[in-house]
Parts: C-alpha cells; sequence; structure tokens
C-alpha cells in the first residue's frame, strides 16, 4: 500500500516548456538598450534620472495597487519595469524639478491606474506607457496655464514654472515641428543616427530599429504591425505630396510602432487583426499630422493614434478570427 | 516526396532513450486483477460472472448488448473475488470485476489458426468484436464500431497511428520492431474490411529504426510507410488525416466522413491476434518510464493488473512525492493511487519529480497574450481567449471561441508563459456546453 501523500496529482500537461514573462521581458530591456544608450549620450545625466523615476514610479504603482486589490505582486515578471522603462524613453528629459515628482507619478499611474485599476496586468484595454504619457503632457501643459494662478498663492512655483517654460521648448523641437514652424529641416542621415531634440524615442531611428529587429527575430512581437503601419505612412504621406521618408523617420512614429503597438496586451492577436490595426494607426497618424498639427505634434500624434486603436482590438479580433480546423471553408 | 505537415504543432525533447532500446518482456503474474466494466467509449458493461465463479484465460467477464461497445475478457484464470467499485486511472472508482489469480497455470498455446489468406471481410469483424478490440491508442473507442461505418460512407484509405508522438512513450515503436509482420498484415485485414486501396503505415522520423523495419519486411504494394516529421501533436488522428492527406475531418464528424480509418499501432496488431488467433484483447505494451522511475521499460501487461506492480517490476520510483502519469505526460492523467489498473487503453506509466509537473488550477497567473497558444494550436483556435471566458465562467463566450473543436492535446499550456492550465479550463468549458445542450 502507498501512501497518497507520495502522489501528486493534478490535470495535463504533466509538465511545462519553462518559458515565462520574465524571459519576454528580458528580450524587451534588450532591444531597449540602443535607444537608452543613445537618449543617455544624447540628453546626458537628465536622461537617467527620467529612466529611474519613471521605472521607480512603475514599481511602486504596482506594489499600492496590489495591495489594494490585495493580490500578490510579481516584480519579477519584469512588466512594471518594461512599462516604466517604455514611459521613460517617450519623455524629454529636462530638469528635475519637473522630472522628479511629475514623471515619478506618471510611471506610477501608469501601473496603478492605466494597468491595474483599468482592469489588470493582461486585460487593460489600453497601453499603459503611452497612457502614462498623454497623462504627462497634458498634466504639464495644465500646469503652464494653471501656473500663473499658482504663483500668486505660492511664489516658489516661480522656479519650476521657468523650468517648465524650457521643457515644452525642448520637447517641441521635434522634427515635425520644426515643419510647422517652417524651420529649417533635419537630414535623413541625421534622423537615422542622432537627432538631439524631443525625447530619447525619438533621437536616434536607426537605435528603434535595431530594437525592432531583435524583437521581431526573437519571436516576441510579430512584423506584421510595424510593417503595415510603416508601409501605410509612408505610403498616404506620399499621396498628400509630403515627404514619405520624413514622416516615417520623425517623430516617435517608429518607437510607437515597435514598442508600443505591439504591446501584447493592447494589440489584436489575430494576424489579420494585425494588419487592419496597423493600417488603422498609419491612417489616424497622416490624419492628425495632415490636418490638426498645430494641436497635436508634440502632444502625441502617435500616441493617441495607437491608444484610439486600442479600444477596437476586442472587436478587431472577433471579427478577424481565423477559421477553425473542420469548420467550412 | 514534399514535407507533410499540419497547423501549428511544437517540437517537443521526446526523452524516447530511457526505454526505446528496452525489449517488450512481461510483467509478473499479479495476486489479483481488476477489470473495470467501462474501459472505451460508450456503454459500459455488465458482469457477466459472479463472485466465487472459476473463471479460465480469456474467459469474458462482462458484455453488453449496446452497438458501442467492447466485451471484457480475463487474460488469467483465477477465482472472482468480488465486483465491486475500484479506483481508476481516471481518477474515479468504476465498478469493476476483482479476480484473484491461480498462480499455477500453464499458458495456453493457441489451438488454432487461421490462414490470412482466406479470412473474409465478415469474419473479420466478427473476430474483432469477439475480441472486445478498442483503440488502443488512447481513446479506446469500440474498434468494430469504426469498422462498420454507415453504408454511405466509403474509405479509400486507412492510415495505421505509429507517430507516438507523446514524449516518452516507446510502446508503438517496441511493437513495431519486434511485430513487423503482425502489423503489416493486421493493416492488410483493416484494408480488407473498410475495401480501402491505399493504407500508410505513419512513423515519426526520431524512430527510423522502425521506419526501416517494416519497410524491410513490407511486402505490400499498397502499404506505404511514412516518416513524418516529429512535431506533437502528429499522432493525433486530425492532425494526422491532414499531415498526410491533406482532408479535414469536418466540425462534429469522424475520419470515415472524410474516408479515412486511423487505428493505432497496437491496435492493429491485437486485430491481427483477434483474426488469426481467436486471441482476445487481455494484454497490452506498457511502457514504463521517466526520470523518476529506477528501470524503465516496456511491459507486456495483462489488462487487469495493478500499476504498483509494474512500478515494482521497474525498480520502483526514485524520489517520492512523485507524479505518476498514466499516458504520456502531454495527455495523460496524473493517478492518486497506485492500486489502479491498467486498462485497453493504457500506453504507459510515466514517472514525473514534483519538480516536472507545475500547472495549479487554483493559482496561475494572468494572460498578457503573447500568442504562443495560439500559434502552438493545431487546431487553430484562440486558447488565450477561452481560457479568459472561463476564468470568468463564462460558457457561452467559450463555445463562441469554439471551445468544442478542441482536441485536448494539452500544448497550450504546455507554451503558457503564465502556466496557465488553459486545457483543463476548455475540458471544463466542454463539459458544460454538453450539459447544457442535454437539458
Amino acid at each position: 500500500m502507498q501512501t497518497e501523500t507520495d502522489l501528486v496529482t493534478g490535470p495535463a500537461p504533466h509538465w511545462h516548456e519553462g518559458v515565462s514573462i520574465i524571459d519576454a521581458m528580458q528580450d524587451v530591456l534588450l532591444a531597449l538598450i540602443p535607444i537608452t544608450i543613445t537618449g543617455i549620450l544624447i540628453f546626458g545625466t537628465g536622461a537617467l534620472l527620467v529612466i529611474i523615476t519613471c521605472v521607480t514610479g512603475a514599481v511602486l504603482g504596482e506594489i499600492v495597487a496590489r495591495r489594494f486589490k490585495g493580490e500578490q505582486t510579481n516584480l519579477g515578471d519584469g512588466t512594471a519595469v518594461v512599462t516604466g522603462l517604455l514611459l521613460a524613453l517617450t519623455l524629454p528629459p529636462t530638469a528635475w524639478w519637473a522630472v522628479v515628482p511629475l514623471y515619478t507619478l506618471g510611471g506610477f499611474l501608469s501601473v496603478a491606474i492605466f494597468r491595474e485599476a483599468m482592469g489588470g496586468l493582461g486585460r487593460n484595454r489600453f497601453n499603459p506607457a503611452l497612457m502614462g504619457r498623454v497623462f504627462l503632457l497634458f498634466g504639464r501643459t495644465t500646469l503652464v496655464y494653471l501656473a500663473p494662478y499658482l504663483i500668486d498663492f505660492n511664489p516658489a512655483f516661480t522656479p519650476w514654472l521657468e523650468e517648465l517654460e524650457v521643457v515644452d521648448v525642448m520637447a517641441k523641437a521635434t522634427p515635425l515641428l520644426r515643419v510647422v514652424e517652417g524651420m529649417e529641416l533635419p537630414s535623413y542621415s541625421t534622423l537615422l543616427a542622432i537627432y538631439e531634440g524631443g525625447s530619447p524615442a525619438e533621437t536616434s531611428a536607426l537605435a528603434v530599429i535595431l530594437g525592432i529587429i531583435y524583437l521581431i527575430y526573437r519571436g516576441r512581437i510579430s512584423w506584421r504591425i510595424p510593417i503595415t503601419t510603416v508601409t501605410g505612412v509612408f505610403l498616404l504621406s506620399l499621396f498628400l505630396g509630403q515627404d514619405p521618408l520624413f514622416q516615417v523617420l520623425s517623430g516617435g512614429l517608429l518607437f510607437g510602432v515597435g514598442f508600443m503597438a505591439t504591446d501584447w496586451v493592447t494589440r489584436p492577436v489575430t494576424d489579420t487583426g494585425k494588419i487592419i490595426y496597423g493600417l488603422g494607426i498609419a491612417v489616424l497618424v497622416v490624419f492628425f499630422r495632415q490636418f490638426i498639427a498645430e494641436l497635436w505634434i508634440g502632444y502625441g500624434g502617435v500616441a493617441f493614434s495607437i491608444l484610439i486603436m486600442n479600444g477596437f482590438v476586442r472587436y478587431i479580433d472577433k471579427l478577424t478570427a481565423r477559421r477553425v480546423y473542420g469548420q467550412k471553408k | 516526396m514534399a514535407e507533410k505537415t499540419f497547423r501549428g504543432g511544437i517540437h517537443l525533447p521526446y526523452f524516447k532513450d530511457l526505454s526505446s532500446g528496452k525489449e517488450i518482456e512481461r510483467v509478473p503474474v499479479p495476486e489479483e486483477i481488476i477489470i473495470p466494466l467501462k474501459q472505451s467509449i460508450g456503454a459500459a458493461c455488465e458482469p457477466t460472472v459472479k463472485p466465487g465463479e472459476k473463471v479460465e484465460a480469456g474467459d469474458i467477464v462482462g458484455d453488453s448488448e449496446e452497438f458501442v461497445s467492447a466485451p471484457l475478457h480475463t487474460g488469467l484464470p483465477g477465482v472472482v473475488k468480488a465486483i465491486e467499485p475500484r479506483i481508476t486511472g481516471t481518477g474515479s472508482k468504476i465498478k469493476s470485476v476483482i479476480i484473484k489469480v491461480d498462480k499455477n497455470f500453464s499458458a495456453a498455446k493457441p489451438d488454432k489458426a487461421r490462414n490470412a489468406e482466406e479470412v473474409s471481410k465478415e469474419e473479420i469483424i466478427k473476430a474483432v468484436r469477439k475480441a472486445g478490440i478498442v483503440g488502443m491508442g488512447g481513446a479506446a473507442f469500440p474498434t468494430p464500431v469504426k469498422l462498420t461505418p454507415p453504408d454511405d460512407k466509403k474509405v479509400d484509405t486507412v492510415i495505421i497511428n505509429g507517430c507516438e508522438c507523446e514524449p516518452f512513450l516507446t510502446c508503438d515503436y517496441r511493437v513495431m520492431l519486434e511485430k513487423p509482420k503482425e502489423l503489416l498484415q493486421g493493416s492488410k485485414f483493416l484494408m480488407q474490411t473498410m475495401e480501402a486501396d491505399k493504407c500508410f503505415i505513419a512513423i515519426e522520423e526520431n524512430k527510423m529504426k522502425a521506419v526501416n523495419n517494416l519497410r524491410k519486411y513490407n511486402t505490400f504494394s499498397n502499404i506505404d510507410v511514412l516518416a513524418l516529421p516529429s512535431i506533437y501533436p502528429q499522432g493525433s488522428e486530425k492532425q494526422l488525416i491532414q499531415a498526410i492527406l491533406d482532408r479535414e475531418v469536418p466540425e462534429g464528424g469522424l475520419p470515415f466522413d472524410v474516408g479515412v480509418l486511423v487505428q493505432n499501432v497496437g491496435t492493429t496488431v491485437a486485430i491481427y491476434d483477434a483474426v488469426i488467433y481467436d486471441k482476445p484483447l487481455t494484454e497490452r505494451v506498457v511502457t514504463v518510464t521517466g526520470p523518476n522511475i529506477n528501470k524503465p521499460a516496456n511491459l507486456l501487461t495483462w489488462i487487469g493488473s495493478p500499476v504498483k506492480n509494474l512500478l515494482e517490476k521497474c525498480g520502483g520510483i526514485k524520489n517520492k512525492p512523485a507524479r505518476v502519469v498514466m499516458g504520456g505526460p502531454m495527455t495523460g492523467t496524473a493517478l492518486s493511487e497506485l492500486d489502479a489498473p491498467i486498462v485497453k487503453s493504457s500506453l504507459g506509466l510515466v514517472v514525473m519529480t514534483v519538480e516536472d509537473s507545475s500547472l495549479d488550477v487554483d493559482d496561475f497567473r494572468p494572460c498578457v497574450r503573447c500568442e504562443r497558444c495560439i500559434k502552438a494550436c493545431p487546431i487553430g483556435l484562440y486558447p488565450n481567449y477561452l481560457s479568459m471566458a472561463m476564468e470568468e465562467n463564462n460558457v457561452v463566450e467559450a463555445e463562441k471561441w469554439d471551445a468544442m473543436s478542441c482536441i485536448e492535446c494539452g500544448i497550450c499550456s504546455y507554451v503558457c508563459m503564465s502556466k496557465r492550465p488553459i486545457v483543463y479550463l476548455i475540458k471544463k468549458a466542454k463539459e458544460k456546453i454538453q450539459e447544457n445542450k442535454s437539458d
């Protein structure tokens, strides 16, 4: 007779491949290394400070939100760190006045509110890092507008306001803004290699492309979304009489389609769905850039395009589900 | 020939080397054998013997009038000790005939042998029915039912399934090495019965020795021995038909709907024995293997032998606690008691360590939609959406995502980055959908 404690039971399968989320997150972090390095090279320690604050905020966000929800934290899976880093790379590095309180809050809210409160890991419908970015951009603008009133109450805000104005100039000095303001355009090679403006995500198209290729090679993301979006933006820009290559290389487009639009949780899982989603983003990006440029540039046309398409993902999946074995062709 | 394949699937580590070199040997005669009265799909059998009654080897101990059923025989002589519910490999108790084995017996030699050339189609079906043969590859579908499809279904191709795509198992491999003539003649009988003009013996290319052995003995021009890529679940009936013939069994249909009969290697040899020697299905080859058993082996085992007898014969479990899986690690069931008997469809016992076994049905992580299950699913399902629906007990949603088409191969859970018990949740969905249908 055997004692029952000698046997372990449970449903099939009785073993596991052993690949876990952290393996994929490691790949994402690796893919982000070139962008992080160029960011730090161009913006100096400011960029590093942005990264540290955003990641800290994101990690705190998971700890606080999970405690509040009574769930276990799982920082080891690396998802909070990745969200924090993605957010950091889309933000303009500026003086610590703005960075430390504001960007920590951004990282915190990205995970605590935009992920954990909006369904939790895997169930949030909108990209948390992009939500954090949009929050910060609006938040900062609001602060700038509110500042005169605040200063009336508290003179301590004055230096901050001055910093914020500097911040805004830096944030807006993207190549796309130069188009709007009739400034001289940077060359393709500058855009590809090192363009000093905006955020780390916008500085070197080459570094971004390198990261995207690595993720596709590792099978972590599908080629479908980046390729359709880029092709879509290229062709639509051409059609509208703009410089298509410039449109593709400038701004946050490449980073957005490679690292944000491919976020597992908020992109379609069907093959056809990815194409539709990618084209949708392309149309929105071109639309924003073409028709309401002043309003959107510097405020994340790509971010908004992706977030809008995020909202349709579950419907796209249902409509484009593949044929199951044995069903009619 | 172009490489034949099906959709999805993955390469698994096979671990066949543990037992593939071990010749088939007999398991020691057990003290008692336990014959569960339900060992196949379809109707359960009623006992045809009473406690205290003496039985001879080959006697029927259970039978049913139903068409979808198979009679049960004892492989050993003895006295019926009891008819009572006993624990089985399914984890639940099933009414069983328990026979106290008379160990002083001499193995009966088959007294007659039919001539393979002179057997008629009707005689084959009758012999298979009488022998109680069911699918020995795991499904346990009564074979005579498969051999007598409705009149409007014409079967043109017989596929003998020697893929053995589950890791660790080598029982079919050993049969292909040790009984090639029987297997080939059995295949011929199946072609004759189905009036099929083509037969494929399908083997994964990680078993080239078996492929070459069968090719060496094959004298039939219309039997082809195929070497297929080793992709799990190649040995699943639907995938095999798709890979070889590029035909798809319609949703809710059976292989004969697309003109195919698929039989497992072990079953085919059992059919040969039944037709030639009138031998009932009372024994089968069981692979005892895994990282946590001392001496892996391929054992010729009487149906009804307790699992613990086989484990003892193999030197016992190395480290306890252990996970003893009846069947393969992808689709088998973990035993809760080692008194459970070997049944007609028991392919093997894979003894694993606790570390190997990792799924937890109560505590698993959220789906992050990484798509690994979607890419691997051989049916083309969206296991991610299915498991998310069942997390919320949303059976309607699960049905919309085609839960009923799942073949339960276990690939989705195997690759899941969050170690979610996806296939377990889908099985739950299927049960509930069927309950709702019958209400």
